[in-house]
Order: C-alpha cells, then sequence, then structure tokens
C-alpha cells in the first residue's frame, strides 16, 4: 500500500507545482441572479476563442456588499468574504514565463451556459508572470461593479505587484530587478 | 460513490477520533443579539486581516470569537478554512462537517466546502490499533481516557507528533510514541502486558519493542522518501475555487 503512496506521488511529480492565488473581490448585484464565471488561459490573448477553456464554477453574486463609500484602495480593503473569492490557478513549469490571462464573466447561469451569456459582461486580467516553481504567490484584482460591454482594456498585474510569502508589502522585487519568489542574482 | 465514500470518512473522524479541547466548535447562538453580530462583525474582519497576512493562530482565535457570537457559516467556512492552513485537518474536517450538515447552507458556500471537505479528510493520519482491546482505554496525547471498544480501533489524528497510551485495569499497559505525517495510514499491534513486566521499555515486551522499532524504520524511511518527492513537486491548493491550466 505504502508503495503505491509513492508511486502516486512520482507519477503526480510534475503535474501541480506553482499556484496562483488571485483574491477577487466581486460587485453587487441587485437582481442577485448573476454568477461570477472565470476562466484563465496562458496560450492565447483575449482575442482567441475562449469556448472550452477551463472554467471554474461560478460565484453567485449577492444583492449587497458591506463595502464601504468609498471603496479603500483595492491592496487596502478588508475583503468581505460574502462578496469576493479566491481563485486558486494551477500552472506547471510550461506557465512560468507566459502571462496568465483571466476573464471573469457576469452571467446568468453558473456556467455561463445561458443564451443571454454569450454576450456576458466581463472582467479581464492579465497577470504579467503569475507562476514561480513550487511556490504559492498572489494578486488581487476588486470588481466594484459589473462592468459594462464591451470589455474594456485588461487590469494588468505587472510582474512586481504578484505578491509572494516573502515578499514586501508594496514591491516585491529585490533590488536587482528579480522577485522574492526567485533566488537573487549571483554577486559579481 | 465518492459521496459515500465521504460520508464514511466523515463518520470515521468524528466517532474515532480522539476527545480534544482544541478540537471543539463553540456552539453557535440561539439568537444572537444585534450587539453580540456587531461584535462577531468586528471579529470577522479582525480575522479576514490576519488570514490576509497569514497570522493564521490569530485569525483562527476570531474567527472562533465570531462564529461563538453570531453562528455565522461564513465564520464558520471561514475558521474550517483557516484550521485548514494551520495543518490541523482533523479539527477542520470537523468545522466542514458541521457546515455542511446545514441544510440551509448556501448553495456557493457549499460548492466550496465540499471539495476542501474532501481534501482535509484525506489529509488526516489514520492510526488503525489491532489486538485484544476489550476492557482496555486509550489516551490520546495525555488527554482524557476513553474505551477500546473493538478491534482494530481506528484513531484519526492530525500530522505531527503524537503519543498513544492503552491501559487495562491500571495495570496493563501499552505505549507508543511517534511522529505522522498527512494521510499516513499506520497499523500498530497493541499488546497489553503488565506494567511491572518490563520497567525499562515501559511495559512493552522487549521482542515487540525491537520489532516496532524496526517496522517504524521502514515506515519512517518510506515516509521521508515520499516526503523529498512530495516536496519537490506538489503543491496543492488553498482554496476550493480552482482552475488547473492545461
Amino acid at each position: 500500500m505504502r508503495g503505491l503512496l509513492v508511486a502516486a506521488l512520482l507519477l503526480g511529480g510534475c503535474a501541480r507545482n506553482a499556484i496562483f492565488e488571485l483574491e477577487l473581490d466581486l460587485p453587487p448585484d441587485p437582481s442577485g441572479t448573476r454568477y461570477a464565471v472565470v476562466q484563465a488561459r496562458d496560450d492565447a490573448d483575449f482575442s482567441a476563442d475562449w469556448s472550452g477553456v477551463a472554467m471554474a464554477q461560478g460565484a453567485r453574486l449577492r444583492p449587497a456588499c458591506s463595502r464601504p463609500e468609498p471603496a479603500p484602495a483595492c491592496d487596502d480593503r478588508a475583503l468581505d468574504p460574502t462578496c469576493s473569492g479566491v481563485l486558486s490557478v494551477i500552472g506547471d513549469e510550461d506557465d512560468l514565463t507566459r502571462p496568465l490571462r483571466i476573464r471573469v464573466r457576469f452571467c446568468e447561469d453558473p456556467a455561463c451556459g445561458a443564451a443571454a451569456d454569450a454576450a456576458a459582461p466581463e472582467t479581464r486580467v492579465e497577470i504579467e508572470r503569475a507562476f514561480y516553481t513550487g511556490r504559492y504567490t498572489q494578486g488581487r484584482v476588486c470588481v466594484d461593479a459589473v462592468p459594462p460591454i464591451p470589455a474594456g482594456e485588461p487590469i494588468r498585474i505587472e510582474r512586481c505587484e504578484v505578491r509572494c510569502r516573502e515578499g514586501d508589502a508594496v514591491m516585491h522585487c529585490r533590488a536587482d530587478g528579480t522577485h522574492f519568489c526567485e533566488p537573487p542574482l549571483a554577486g559579481p | 460513490m465518492q459521496g459515500i465514500r465521504l460520508v464514511a470518512l466523515i463518520v470515521t473522524l468524528l466517532v474515532a477520533g480522539p476527545p480534544r479541547a482544541s478540537a471543539q466548535l463553540p456552539d453557535p447562538p440561539r439568537g444572537p443579539s444585534s450587539a453580540d453580530v456587531a461584535q462577531a462583525r468586528g471579529a470577522f474582519v479582525r480575522g479576514m486581516e490576519h488570514s490576509a497576512e497569514r497570522r493564521f493562530r490569530e485569525a483562527r482565535r476570531e474567527f472562533v470569537h465570531s462564529y461563538s457570537l453570531s453562528g455565522s457559516p461564513v465564520a464558520l467556512f471561514n475558521l474550517a478554512s483557516t484550521l485548514q492552513s494551520l495543518e490541523l485537518p482533523r479539527e477542520a474536517a470537523v468545522a466542514f462537517e458541521r457546515l455542511l450538515a446545514d441544510p440551509g447552507l448556501d448553495a456557493t458556500i457549499r460548492a466550496r466546502a465540499e471539495p476542501m471537505l474532501a481534501e482535509v479528510a484525506a489529509a488526516v493520519a489514520r492510526v488503525r490499533l489491532h489486538g485484544a482491546l476489550e476492557g482496555a482505554t486509550l489516551r490520546v496525547d495525555g488527554g482524557p481516557p476513553r474505551p477500546l471498544l473493538r478491534s482494530p480501533e481506528v484513531v484519526v489524528l492530525d500530522p505531527g507528533a503524537h503519543g498513544l497510551d492503552a491501559e487495562r485495569a491500571g495495570a496493563d499497559r501499552w505505549r507508543w510514541r511517534g511522529t505522522l505525517r498527512r494521510g499516513d495510514a499506520l497499523d500498530l499491534a497493541v499488546e497489553l502486558v503488565s506494567a511491572r513486566a518490563s520497567p525499562d521499555t515501559g511495559g512493552v515486551d522487549p521482542y515487540l519493542a525491537v520489532g516496532i522499532a524496526v517496522a517504524a524504520g521502514v515506515v519512517v524511511g518510506v515516509l521521508v522518501g515520499a516526503f523529498v518527492i512530495d516536496a519537490e513537486a506538489q503543491l496543492s491548493p488553498r482554496t476550493g475555487w480552482v482552475i488547473v491550466l492545461p
């Protein structure tokens, strides 16, 4: 039995070795009928066909969120758990250097399967570099209102804005330009 | 089928787990006052702030406080999630189980909690005790004694260092000390012998002690190997909302 366990670990070895956690502050939906449905990919940009792309189950939007007015800056606010979620995007070695693109679609169906969802409003996010081998990384996006159609420019999260555990609270790269999630440059 | 397996795991967790004060969830209030709810909200926000800074022990304290005042399923979900982050899967499973037992639970929370429960249920360690256990009692980590009813008796534990002490009629004793990792399944032969028979080994037959030591060495060796492989390659998602890139 124990041998099977080790074998399973070996077989699963390279499948999941970097995880990007996207904190999503979601907008209220007074009708309470919409879902936030998230897709992610790093093999094409937003102009490509996204049908069939990996999708997370939709999170229902709440009619109201306890968010002060005016809302604090995204990085400063305490997230209301009923109006937010943390999405884990799991990547591997092939995903390390490619920009990660995420669509947050606001659909009537939790899988965006309703007819009206074909043109659902959406927020787009592009992370310059999300993954580092063997590391959890984090980024945050706040969507204060369901966006208009068509989708606007993507929210861009620069490489040095991606957090990891050892990172500084504001800047997550060292003076030499390397990210806290990767080793510093070798000395002279 | 998966549901059946999950239920079975949950039943095992609830029935077989050792009684520990730290594993106790506070009971939700029957009718929280508005003042309690306001206080609970404050504790909740503090818990979120601690959690965001990965101060999970402090977050746990605040979520427990929030839940005890409000009975909020969201506070209970966050408490369960925090216990998972603290690598206390047994306690997390108890919290998730209580959350999911609520038939009125919001579908979104339920959808997130179910895979998290499955994950923590898979992360606990299980020790199966074999032998003539009738009439004996077991202490886990120095806790209060509980009767051993049948063989094998399953003890569900969080990963980490533990001690098991079995005793019958105050005279026959058996003890085990060891460290368990996530998902371990360990079989131990409990041989209750007179405490006076071999005081140097804590009452355990020397041959049995050697046998256990050899077996433990093999298990530890395999586990270390598994850990090295695991540490190099595997991260597990810490939230229930997951996308796996192809």
